[in-house]
C-alpha cells in the first residue's frame, strides 16, 4: 500500500521523466534537484517502483540497480566505489570503482576491480544501447562474502523487484509506440488500429502490463518471509509480459519494427536484457515448478486481501 | 460457534478472517464434532445434488451469522464490505468446503439489487443468503450472445405489471433457480442498449418454462428459460425503465472481479491437488515449467483481484478495467485444467474414478471462462475501446 496518494504519485512520475533525458552521470544530480530523498523517506517502496518504472520507460541505462543490490546486502558497500556483477553481467564500465560484488541467486562474492579490469569487455550484442559489460568470471579471483543465505536471498529479491518495475516501464513505452503507430498508420483506407486482430493484440499487451503491475504490488506487500518467492513470481511475470508485448510490438509496426527506422527495437532489446538478469522468465518458471513438485515450496497464495 | 465481537470484525476484515479460519478448521479435540464434516471435500454426482448441498451449507453459515458479513444491515447483513465476502470464499475453499454455487450469482446480482432496488434487496437477499433460494441471470438469448444489446425478450407495461415474452439461454443454475434477474427490452426494437430494463422474474409465475442444458460432461450447468406473456409486478424492476444498461454495467464490475476472486480461491485448491498428483511420478521438464508458470498465473490473478476488490470496497468505480481481471481468470482456468488433462494423460481420457470424472467435468466447465460474462474477444474489445482509446473497429 502506498502512502503517497494518486495525485502525488502522478506528479512524481511526470517529474522523473526529466531525470532520464540526460546522461547517466547526471541522474544523481537530477534526483537531488527533484528532492528525491524526501520521496524515498516518505515511501521507499513506491519510490523505487516509480524510479525504475521511469528508467524503464526512458529505456535508459544507469547503475541505479547497483544501489538497490548494495543497500539490500547491507555490508557497507557504496555505489561510488563498488559495482555489481549480476551473474557475469555488469551495468556499466568499472574504471571508477575499486570493488566488484559478484551476485548470484544463492551466494555473493567480492573481487577487486584491478583483478577484474582486463577480464571485462563491453558488449555490443543484442542491446547495443545498453552499456552492458561482460565479466569473464572464471579468470577473476574472488572471495566469498560470508553472508547469511537469507541476506543474499533478500538482495536478489530486491533486485528482481526493481527489474520488474523497469521491465513494466519498457513495456509501457513499447505499447505507447504501438498505439501511436497503429492509430496513425493507414492501410486499406483505415488506421491499422481499427483491425480487430491489431486491437486485440494491444489489449492483451495492456492487460499483461497491468497484471504485472498488480503482481509487483502484491509482492511488495507480501509477508517479508515470502519476499524471495514473491519476487521470483513477479520477475517471471515481468519477463513473460515482455515476451508477449514485444512480439506484438514488432508485428504491429510491420517492417519498421525490425529496422532502425523506428525506436521499437530499443524497447525490444532493453527488455530482453533485463529479463535475462537474475533469472529469465523461463528459468524462473522451471525453478518455481521444480520447487513445487519436489515439495521444497508449498503453493502459497502470497497475496492476502 | 457464532462470531464474537461482530462490530470489530465488521470493521476489520483481517480480524474476521482470523475468527472464521478458526471456526472452519477441523476440530483437533476428539470430543468436539466437526460441524462442517458433511460438506468437507464432498462432491455430488449431479449438479442438482451439489447445489442443494451447497445451499444447506449456506443455511448453516447464515444461521450462525458467518456469511452475513460484507452485506449491509438493510438486507440482513452484519456490515463490512466486499473484502469480508472475499475472505469467506477463500476460507471456505481453504477448509475443503466448496464455495457454494449459489454465491457465484449472488455476488453478481446482489450488489446491483442493493444499489438499484433497495426494497427488493431487503426482501430477497436475506433468503438468498440463508440458502433458501438462489437466482439465475437472464442475459443471453438465442440471437443475443456477445451482442447483448440486440436482445429481444419484450416487456410491455400494462398497468402495474409488465408482460414479458421471449427466451433466455445459457442461464447458469437456471433449472434449480427460484428467480431470474433478466435484462428485457422495454424500448423500441432498434433502441439497442438504451431501451433495456432489468427486472426480477419469479420462476413459479404462470408462463415461465425451463429446460436444463447439459454441458459436454453431462452436468446440467445451464438452462434455457421461456417467458410466455408472464405478468411481472412493476415493483420487480431493478433501477428505472429503460435504465437497465446502467444496472448491467454496474453488475459486470462484480461479475468480472468478485467471480475472479472466487475462481482463484477454487483454482488454488485444485492446483494443490494437481501438484500432489505431479509429485507421484517424475514429470517432463516442460510440464514442470508449466506448473511453475501456472502458479505464477494464480498469484497474478489473486494480486489483481485483491487490488480490484479493495477498489470496490473503497467505493471506487472499476469500470472497463475489470476486463483485465476476466482475462487473468480465463488464463488460469484454461491453463489449470489443460495441465490437469495432460498430467493425468490416458487416465483423464479413459479412467473411471470419481476423481477423473471431476477433472473432466471441470475441464469442460473451464472452457466457459473465455465465453460467459463476455467472451475473451469481447473483453479485448472493451480494453481497446475504453481503456486504450483506439479508433473504433469499422465494419467493411
Amino acid at each position: 500500500m502506498s502512502v503517497l496518494d494518486a495525485e502525488t504519485t502522478a506528479t512524481i512520475r511526470a517529474s522523473l521523466e526529466q531525470v532520464f533525458v540526460g546522461e547517466p552521470s547526471a541522474i544523481t544530480d537530477a534526483l537531488g534537484e527533484l528532492g528525491w530523498s524526501e520521496v524515498v523517506e516518505a515511501d521507499p517502496v513506491t519510490a523505487q517502483t516509480l524510479l525504475f518504472g521511469a528508467q524503464g520507460r526512458a529505456l535508459a541505462a544507469s547503475r541505479l540497480l547497483d544501489e538497490v543490490a548494495l543497500a539490500a546486502l547491507d555490508e557497507g558497500f557504496t555505489v561510488d566505489r563498488t559495482a555489481v556483477a549480476y551473474g557475469d553481467i555488469l551495468l556499466g564500465a568499472v574504471e571508477d570503482v575499486d570493488t566488484i560484488v559478484l551476485l548470484d541467486v544463492d551466494r555473493a562474492a567480492v573481487a577487486t576491480a584491478a583483478d577484474a579490469g582486463t577480464h571485462v569487455r563491453s558488449s555490443s550484442g543484442f542491446d547495443p544501447g545498453g552499456s552492458w559489460q561482460v565479466l569473464d568470471r572464471a579468470e577473476v579471483p574472488s572471495v566469498p562474502l560470508e553472508l547469511d543465505p537469507d541476506a543474499v536471498a533478500a538482495a536478489v529479491a530486491a533486485v528482481r523487484l526493481a527489474l520488474t518495475a523497469e521491465i513494466i516501464g519498457a513495456c509501457e513505452t513499447a505499447l505507447e509506440m504501438c498505439v501511436r503507430h497503429t492509430t496513425a498508420r493507414e492501410q486499406y483506407g483505415r488506421p491499422l488500429a481499427t483491425f480487430q486482430v491489431v486491437r486485440h493484440a494491444l489489449a492483451e499487451s495492456h492487460a499483461a502490463v497491468e497484471l504485472t503491475r498488480a503482481t509487483l504490488t502484491g509482492a511488495q506487500d507480501a509477508d517479508p518471509a515470502l519476499a524471495p518467492l514473491a519476487a521470483r513470481v513477479a520477475k517471471h511475470r515481468a519477463g513473460a509480459t515482455h515476451a508477449l508485448v514485444m512480439r506484438h510490438a514488432i508485428q504491429v509496426h510491420g517492417a519498421m519494427g525490425l529496422t532502425l527506422e523506428s525506436d521499437v527495437h530499443r524497447a525490444v532489446t532493453r527488455a530482453a536484457a533485463l529479463d535475462s538478469l537474475m533469472g529469465s522468465h523461463h528459468h524462473l518458471a522451471r525453478q518455481l515448478g521444480h520447487d513445487l513438485v519436489s515439495g521444497a515450496q508449498p503453493p502459497l497464495p502470497i497475496v492476502e486481501i | 460457534m457464532n462470531p464474537s465481537n461482530v462490530a470489530g470484525q465488521a470493521a476489520d476484515h483481517r480480524e474476521f478472517a482470523k475468527q472464521l479460519h478458526a471456526e472452519l478448521a477441523v476440530p483437533t479435540s476428539p470430543d468436539e464434532s466437526d460441524r462442517y464434516a458433511r460438506w468437507r471435500n464432498t462432491r455430488y454426482a449431479t449438479e442438482e445434488e451439489q447445489i442443494a448441498a451447497d445451499a444447506q451449507l449456506m443455511a448453516e453459515l447464515n444461521g450462525s451469522g458467518w456469511n452475513r458479513f460484507g452485506w449491509p444491515a438493510e438486507v440482513g447483513g452484519l456490515g463490512g464490505d466486499v473484502r469480508h465476502r472475499a475472505v469467506l470464499y477463500e476460507e471456505l475453499a481453504a477448509a475443503g468446503l466448496a464455495i457454494p454455487q449459489p454465491t457465484l450469482l449472488l455476488e453478481t446480482l446482489g450488489p446491483p439489487l442493493v444499489k438499484f432496488a433497495p426494497a427488493l434487496a431487503a426482501d430477497l437477499l436475506p433468503r438468498a443468503l440463508a440458502g433458501a433460494e438462489w437466482w439465475g441471470q437472464g442475459f443471453s438469448e438465442p440471437e443475443a450472445g456477445s451482442d447483448l444489446a440486440s436482445l429481444r425478450t419484450r416487456a410491455v407495461r400494462d398497468g402495474d405489471h409488465y408482460v414479458v415474452s421471449g427466451q433466455k439461454l445459457w442461464t447458469s443454475h437456471g433449472d434449480t433457480a427460484s428467480r431470474y434477474v433478466c435484462l428485457v427490452r422495454t424500448g423500441t426494437p432498434e433502441s439497442r442498449h438504451r431501451g433495456l430494463s432489468m427486472i426480477v422474474i419469479d420462476r413459479d409465475l404462470p408462463g415461465v418454462t425451463v429446460r436444463p442444458i447439459a454441458i459436454a460432461s453431462g452436468r446440467n450447468k445451464l438452462a434455457e428459460v421461456y417467458f410466455d406473456e408472464v405478468r411481472v409486478g412493476v415493483d420487480r424492476l431493478v433501477g428505472t425503465e429503460n435504465g437497465g444498461w446502467a444496472v448491467a454495467t454496474y453488475l459486470l464490475q462484480f461479475e468480472r472481479s468478485v467471480y475472479a476472486w472466487q475462481s482463484a480461491a477454487t483454482a488454488f485448491g485444485r492446483f494443490r491437488a494437481l501438484v500432489d498428483a505431479a509429485k507421484q511420478n517424475s514429470q517432463a521438464d516442460g510440464l514442470v515449467s508449466r506448473i511453475g508458470a501456472l502458479y505464477a498465473d494464480l498469484v497474478t490473478l489473486r494480486a489483481r483481484s485483491a487490488a480490484t476488490l479493495r477498489r470496490l470496497a473503497d467505493g471506487a468505480p472499476v469500470g472497463p478495467e475489470a476486463s483485465i481481471d476476466k482475462i487473468a481468470l480465463a488464463r488460469v482456468e484454461i491453463g489449470l485444467y489443460d495441465l490437469a488433462a495432460e498430467l493425468h494423460g490416458t487416465d483423464f481420457l479413459f479412467g473411471d474414478s470419481a476423481e477423473m470424472n471431476e477433472w473432466r467435468d471441470e475441464w469442460w466447465y473451464s472452457r466457459s471462462a473465455t465465453i460467459l460474462g463476455g467472451s475473451a474477444e469481447v473483453q479485448r474489445t472493451i480494453l481497446a475501446d475504453h481503456v486504450l482509446g483506439l479508433p473504433k473497429e469499422t465494419v467493411r
